[in-house]
């Protein structure tokens, strides 16, 4: 059985020096955590967009109104049938060009700044195209209209399958900036949408050959069907007129 | 009356086919819609960075 010995004087010291830095290491690492917790931001009322309004105040000229594109097509066509897509520019009656910023309910205006409109030095176009290949469109060529401020612009293809399938195209709108004192166009693509066309047929029949046939199948139909019809109804209809008149006399 | 009969089915069967196909043939497609918003910084004057590509304007 060991025997437990009983401490030295110089045991006790070397224990507790050894102690001291062991402490010192320990608290270190404490306050190392918690310098380090991470502070969570308070929430308050207004936030600023640093980025924002600066970027709004030095706008360059442009036109002083939002607007809407709309696009319009058929998603099916009969086959030798023509149908239209239209595309209209218009101006949106809720656009507001104040500059404006909303970040999660909390409103931020800024400064109304002067931006120079467009319309004041440059005459501007709006030019549609279709790129699509494989039907028959008409008007084949870009169309140019003038935009005018609060006008709306419109343009519309007609469109006509010749054989069915699918067609994929494009639809363009690009404003054309053309300075009132003379100098050279500028032009900007504003927008490049993709449209898919299914062209049909039934049993290889095109939209018009199947409404002629139709019309006069129908016509055919009821003459075959309808005066037999009309003859048997017509010849019972005699019958119970005869037999209600011998009853009669009888 | 068996010919009178065989006449009157035959004229139901061609109108059937020719309602099929008067309806396909004027049945209106769905025609689709979209819009999209366009704000007045997207309608000003093409600037330089638009205009000419990365490659050219650092050479």
């Amino acid at each position: 059985m060991p025997s437990v010995l009983p401490e030295t004087a110089t045991q006790r010291f070397i224990r507790k020096a050894l102690q001291i830095p062991f402490l010192l290491f320990l608290s270190l690492i404490l306050v190392a955590c918690a310098s380090a917790t991470i502070e969570v931001p308070t929430r308050s009322n207004t936030q600023t967009v640093p980025s924002l309004l600066p970027s709004l105040a030095t706008q360059p000229a442009q036109i002083p109104e939002q607007r809407m594109l709309i696009l319009e097509w058929p998603q099916t066509i009969r086959v030798g049938d023509s149908d239209l897509i239209s595309l209209a520019f218009e101006v949106n009656p809720k656009g507001n060009i104040t500059p404006m910023a909303s970040i999660e309910g909390n409103q931020v205006q800024g400064e109304t700044v002067f931006i120079a409109n467009l319309y004041e030095t440059h005459y501007v176009f709006a030019e549609g195209h279709l790129d699509i290949s494989g039907l028959e469109i008409k008007p084949n060529s870009d169309i140019l209209e003038s935009l005018q401020m609060g006008k709306t612009v419109k343009f519309a293809w007609s469109v006509r399958p010749q054989q069915a399938g699918n067609y994929r195209g494009l639809v363009w709108l690009h404003l054309i900036f053309k300075p009132k004192s003379g100098g050279a166009e500028e032009r900007r693509a504003l927008s490049a949408q993709r449209i898919d066309i299914r062209a049909v047929n039934l049993l290889g029949l095109s939209g018009n050959a199947a409404r002629w046939i139709g019309a006069i199948g129908f016509l055919l139909g009821s003459w075959l069907s309808f005066n037999p019809a009309a003859a048997l109804f017509g010849k019972l209809w005699e019958r119970i007129q005869k037999r209600r008149h011998t009853s009669k006399e009888g | 009356m068996k010919r009178f009969s065989m006449r009157v089915w035959l004229g139901w069967f061609l109108l059937l086919i020719s309602l099929v196909l008067l309806i396909w043939g004027f049945f209106p497609y769905k025609r689709e819609r979209r819009e999209m918003r366009i704000l007045p910084q997207e309608m000003q004057l093409p600037s330089m960075n638009e205009v000419v590509p990365n490659a050219l304007r650092f050479a």
